[in-house]
C-alpha cells in the first residue's frame, strides 16, 4: 500500500523538480550517480567477500573488541554501512558468528560510516573530483573487461568510486547554482520543533535512499552552499542515521530469526544512539566547538564540524552500549523466539547469503548436515531402533535374536514434519545460489543437490522394507526373524558409522574411511546372499519368503549406498574442487569386493554361525 | 614484449606448476602419516580383539588402509620422480 503510493508520489516531485529548476535536475542526477556508484562497489567488494571474508571473519571476530575493530574497517574500506550489515546477517544466518559478535561488527560499523563524512567534507568539497572521477571509470570499464574474477572486482570498485565522485561534483555544482536562485534556509527551523522536524527529514530521506552516506553527502554539499543551516544539518545527520537500519531490517525480512535479531539490534543501537544525540545536543555541540579548535578547524568551517558532531554522537553511541551487548542479547533472545512450528524448518538459509556465493555454500552444507540430522532418526525409526541405540556404544548384532521393541512411527507424517520443508527450502535454495554464482562453484553445487536427493532416496527405500521387515521381526520362523533383524543392523550400523565421523578430522581422510564402511557392508551383503542359499537348500524358508528377502535386501542395500553416496558430497562439497587426494587414495568397487571377500575366505568363516 | 619480459613471465608459469606439484605431494604426505597412524592403531586394537566379529571387522579395515596406503605411496614416488603426467593418467581410474 505504501509502496503504491510513495513511488508516483517520489516520481511526481522529481518531475516537478525538474520542470521548475536545471539545478535541481544536477542535485537529482549527483544523488542518483552517488547510489549506483554505491551499487557499483558493493557489486565490488562481493568479488572479494567470498572465501576471504569468511576467512577474515572467523579470526577477527572471536572476541567483542576484534568485531568491532572489523566493522570499522570494513566499513571504512567499503564506504557502506548497509553492505556491512547486510553481509552480517547473511554470516549470521548461517551460524558462522553468533549474535555478540554480529552486534559488535554493526556497532564498529556506525563508527566506520563516519569516515565517509569527513572524507566527503575534508576532501570532496575542497578538490575538483569530477576531474579524478574520468581516469577512475575509464581504468574500471578497462578492468572490467578482464576475465579474471578479482580484476572484475577490482573494475567495479573503480567504476563505482569514479560515480560517486561525479555525483558528489554534480550535488555541489547543483547547490551552488541553486543558491543563487533560491535561499533553501529560509524553510530553516529553529528550537526543539526543528530538531525534531529535520530528524524526521533525514530519516525518510534515508529510507528512500537507503543509504546514510548519500544522505550525509547531500547534507554536507547542501550545508556548503549555505542552503541549509548549521542546527537543521545536525538534526538531518541524526535522522541519516536512525533511517539507515531501514537496509537491515529490509536484509532480515527474508532471514532467520538470528537475522531479525540482529536488525533489530541495529535499530535499538541507532535509535538509543539518535535519542542521545537529540538530549544531550548542547552538550555535544560545546564538545564538537572545543575538539574543532583543539584540531585546528575554523569555527564557521560548518562541513568539517558536522563531521566531527557525526563522529562524536557514534562514539557516544557505542560507548553507551558496548557494556550492554550481552544484556541486550539475552533481551532479544527472549523477546525474538524462534516460532515453534509443527514442521521443522530450514535453520541456516536467507536471502541475504544468497548474492555470496562462499557463504551460500556453507549455509546449505549446514541445512543438508540439518536434513540428515533429521532423516537420521527417520530412518532409524523406521527400521524400529531407537537413535540412542544407533549412537550408543553396544554391539548391535544382539539385535538379531533380542527380541523387538516395535517403535509405532507413521513414516509419512514424519516424513512431512521433519524433511519436506527443509527438502523443498535447499533445492529452491541451491537452484537460486546457482544460477547467481560464478561457474567454479557449480560442482560443489551440484554435490549438495545429489546430498539432499540420496536423503530423500534413503527414506523412501526404508519405507518400502518397512512393509516386509515389521512383520517378519516378530515372524515364528527364527531364521526368517534373523535375516530381517541382519537387515536392521546393517542400515543401524551405517548409521552408527556416519554419526561418528568427526568434523575436526581432515575431510579427505574421512571420505578415504568411508571405503571401510563400505567393505563392511560388502561383506554383510554376501553373507546374507549365503545364508538365503543355505536356507532354501535346507527347505528351512519358502522359495516365496527366499524372493521378498531378496527383493528386501535390494532395499537395503540401496539405503545403505544412499546414506554413503550423501555423506561422500556432504564432505566433497567441503574440499577444493581440484585436490586430487581422494580420487586417487579411494577403493573402486572391485577393490572394495575383493578385500570382503579376501578376508572372508582368510578367516574361513562361512554362514550363519559367524554372526 | 622484451625478451627479459617473456622469460620472467615463463619463470612464474613454472613457479606455479612447482608450487601445485608441491602443494599434492605435501597433502598427500600427510593423508598418508594419518592413514598409517590409524593401521598402527588397528593392528594393536587387533592383538587384544577376541571376538571373531570384532577381529573381522579390523582385519578389513587394515586391509583397506593398506590398499590406500600403497596407491598413495605409487602416486608420492611418481610425484617424486617427475612424472606427474603418465603417472596422473595411470591413476585417474584409482
Amino acid at each position: 500500500m505504501l509502496g503504491r503510493i510513495l513511488l508516483p508520489s517520489i516520481f511526481l516531485v522529481l518531475a516537478y523538480g525538474f520542470w521548475v529548476s536545471s539545478s535541481f535536475k544536477d542535485i537529482a542526477a549527483g544523488v542518483a550517480l552517488f547510489l549506483f556508484g554505491m551499487l557499483c562497489m558493493e557489486q565490488g567488494f562481493k568479488a572479494y567477500s567470498g572465501g576471504t571474508l569468511q576467512r577474515v571473519l572467523t579470526v577477527s571476530t572471536n572476541r567483542l573488541w576484534k568485531s568491532l575493530s572489523f566493522g570499522v574497517i570494513s566499513t571504512t574500506l567499503m564506504q557502506s554501512s548497509s553492505l556491512v550489515s547486510v553481509i552480517t546477517i547473511s554470516f549470521l544466518s548461517a551460524q558462522l558468528i553468533g549474535l555478540a559478535e554480529g552486534i559488535g561488527i554493526i556497532l564498529g560499523a556506525n563508527l566506520g560510516t563516519t569516515t565517509g563524512a569527513w572524507l566527503v567534507a575534508g576532501f570532496g568539497l575542497k578538490v575538483n573530483l569530477s576531474a579524478y572521477a574520468m581516469p577512475m571509470l575509464v581504468f574500471g570499464v578497462v578492468f572490467l573487461m578482464q576475465s579474471s574474477k578479482k580484476t572484475k572486482g577490482l573494475g567495479w570498485i573503480l567504476v563505482g568510486i569514479g560515480f560517486l565522485f561525479l555525483g558528489i561534483h554534480y550535488m555541489k555544482e547543483g547547490f551552488s547554482a541553486y543558491s543563487q536562485h533560491i535561499d533553501l534556509t529560509q524553510y530553516a527551523m529553529t528550537g526543539v520543533a526543528g530538531l525534531l522536524v529535520f530528524t524526521l527529514i533525514g530519516v525518510v530521506a534515508t529510507v528512500v535512499m537507503q543509504s546514510s552516506h548519500a544522505t550525509l553527502t547531500l547534507i554536507i554539499t547542501a550545508l556548503a552552499a549555505s542552503q541549509i543551516t548549521y542546527e537543521n544539518a545536525l538534526a538531518l545527520a541524526i535522522g541519516a542515521n536512525v533511517g539507515t537500519t531501514i537496509t537491515a531490517i529490509l536484509g532480515s525480512l527474508s532471514a532467520n530469526i538470528s537475522g531479525k535479531r540482529l536488525a533489530a539490534a541495529h535499530l535499538i543501537f541507532n535509535g538509543v544512539t539518535g535519542l542521545l544525540a537529540l538530549v544531550f545536543i548542547r552538550q555535544l555541540l560545546q564538545a564538537v566547538d572545543k575538539i574543532s579548535a583543539w584540531v585546528g578547524i575554523a569555527a564557521d568551517d560548518h562541513t568539517l564540524k558536522l563531521a566531527v558532531f557525526h563522529t562524536l554522537f557514534n562514539l557516544l553511541g557505542v560507548v553507551v552500549m558496548l557494556p550492554l551487548i550481552n544484556r541486550l542479547v539475552s533481551l532479544l533472545q527472549r523477546v525474538l523466539r524462534e516460532d515453534k512450528v509443527e514442521r521443522d524448518q530450514p535453520r541456516y538459509l536467507s536471502e541475504a547469503s544468497l548474492a555470496l556465493p562462499d557463504v551460500a555454500l556453507e549455509a546449505v552444507l549446514k541445512e543438508t548436515r540439518h536434513l540428515f540430522s533429521n532423516a537420521f532418526t527417520v530412518i532409524a525409526h523406521g527400521i524400529s531402533l531407537r537413535r540412542a541405540t544407533v549412537t550408543g556404544d553396544e554391539d548391535l548384532q544382539f539385535l538379531i535374536e533380542a527380541p523387538v521393541k516395535f517403535i509405532d512411527v507413521n513414516l509419512d507424517d514424519q516424513y512431512v514434519r521433519n524433511i519436506k520443508d527443509i527438502y523443498s527450502a535447499n533445492i529452491e535454495f541451491l537452484s537460486r545460489a546457482q544460477a547467481e554464482a560464478p561457474r567454479e562453484y557449480a560442482e560443489g553445487y551440484n554435490a549438495l543437490r545429489r546430498a539432499n536427493l540420496d536423503v530423500v532416496a534413503a527414506i523412501k527405500a526404508v519405507k518400502h522394507l518397512r512393509k516386509n521387515l515389521l512383520p517378519n521381526i516378530t515372524s515364528h520362523n527364527s531364521h526368517i526373524r534373523r535375516e530381517y533383524n541382519r537387515f536392521r543392523v546393517r542400515i543401524g550400523k551405517v548409521l552408527r558409522a556416519l554419526a561418528s565421523l568427526r568434523d575436526s578430522d581432515d575431510a579427505v581422510v574421512t571420505l578415504l574411511s568411508l571405503d571401510q564402511v563400505r567393505v563392511e557392508m560388502a561383506d554383510a551383503e554376501h553373507n546374507s546372499a549365503r545364508v538365503i542359499d543355505k536356507l532354501i537348500r535346507e527347505g528351512s524358508i519358502s522359495s516365496q519368503v527366499a524372493t521378498s528377502l531378496i527383493n528386501d535386501g535390494a532395499y537395503v542395500n540401496d539405503v545403505v549406498q544412499r546414506l554413503l553416496n550423501m555423506t561422500e558430497e556432504l564432505y566433497r562439497a567441503a574440499i577444493p574442487h581440484d585436490d586430487p587426494v581422494h580420487a586417487e587414495l579411494s577403493l573402486q568397487a572391485d577393490e572394495i569386493q575383493e578385500i570382503a571377500l579376501e578376508v572372508i575366505q582368510d578367516s574361513g568363516a562361512e554362514g550363519p554361525d559367524r554372526s | 614484449m622484451t625478451t627479459a619480459k617473456l622469460f620472467q613471465k615463463l619463470s612464474m608459469l613454472l613457479e606455479d606448476t612447482e608450487s601445485a606439484d608441491a602443494k599434492h605431494i605435501k597433502k598427500l604426505r600427510k593423508v598418508l602419516q594419518k592413514l598409517k597412524k590409524k593401521q598402527k592403531a588397528l593392528h594393536e586394537t587387533l592383538e587384544t580383539a577376541e571376538g571373531e566379529q570384532e577381529r573381522r571387522k579390523i582385519k578389513q579395515d587394515i586391509e583397506v588402509l593398506k590398499l590406500q596406503r600403497k596407491k598413495g605411496v605409487r602416486v608420492y614416488k611418481a610425484l617424486k620422480a617427475g612424472d606427474v603426467e603418465g603417472e596422473g593418467e595411470g591413476q585417474g581410474s584409482a
